[in-house]
């Protein structure tokens, strides 16, 4: 239920929403209790516009039959089976934050290798004959100049 | 909200959505014109007050919910599960047992 009629008290019903959402309520839960709320309303004003009340009036009486915002959270919230997962145990989202932050970190170098594979194979064998050529010609220069050398 | 009931009402809606839904489905607004019928008025909810009772029940396996649409809108309709039958039965025995107790104890006052 994310729209309201202009008949309807919008305030009322999105402040409900507040307080539920806030009071640790989940989500989902939040929505369907709303929504059905909001139903049970459509049918509280008809029944007072039937009756002869003038559209405000029906409003009214609709709002006062469905009950205060603070009875209806009370209510709701008295329930701890309609509590969100994160709410009931808040070190889960915690746990999963360091999980997901280290794992990030620890994948970046991998990631880094596997999608630069072919560029890192090539430079790795470059690396490797060039210090091979270089400690070659080294090699080759330092026993000529042992050969030289009056020992 | 017009008049409240008191605390010792806890459990009461329960019963009654249970027992009216064990005899056909009903959705939030026909329950609660059902319990001011059956009761005379005697038992006055804030009529939101059902949602969490019946999300509740649901919850706990008492009650399966149907979205149906009737008339252009769509309506939530509520129904016992066998599971709730035993759970009906569970709480009218308590109650039976209470009310009796209370009636008792009543009489017994009245003869003091």
């Amino acid at each position: 239920m994310s729209e309201y009629p202009a008949s309807a008290p919008a305030s009322e019903f999105r402040a409900l929403r507040r307080e539920l959402l806030r009071g640790g309520v989940a989500p989902a839960m939040v929505t369907r209790t709303l929504a059905e709320l909001y139903d049970h309303y459509e049918d509280l004003e008809a029944e007072s516009l039937a009756a002869g009340c003038s559209s405000a009036e029906a409003s009214a009486e609709a709002m006062q039959r469905l009950g205060s915002r603070r009875v209806l959270a009370r209510e709701v919230m008295r329930h701890p089976e309609f509590q969100s997962w994160a709410f009931r145990w808040p070190w889960v989202p915690a746990v999963l934050r360091q999980f997901v932050l280290l794992t990030s970190l620890a994948s970046v170098p991998v990631l880094v290798v596997v999608s630069r594979g072919p560029v890192i194979v090539r430079w790795c064998v470059s690396t490797g004959l060039a210090m091979l050529i270089t400690g070659g010609l080294l090699l080759l220069l330092a026993r000529t100049l042992i050969g030289r050398l009056p020992l | 909200m017009g008049k409240t009931n008191p605390p010792f009402m806890t459990g009461v809606p329960e019963l009654l959505v249970l027992r009216l839904l064990s005899q056909r489905e009903m959705y939030g607004y026909e329950l609660v014109k059902s319990v001011r019928v059956v009761t005379s008025d005697a038992i006055s909810l804030g009529e939101g007050v059902i949602y969490p009772v019946l999300h509740g029940l649901e919850k706990a396996g008492a009650l399966t919910a149907k979205r149906k649409p009737v008339n252009g809108r769509t309506r939530v309709y509520y129904a016992v599960t066998p599971q709730g039958r035993e759970r009906l039965e569970r709480l009218s025995g308590e109650w039976d047992r209470v009310s009796a107790g209370v009636d008792s104890a009543l009489g017994e006052a009245g003869h003091v």
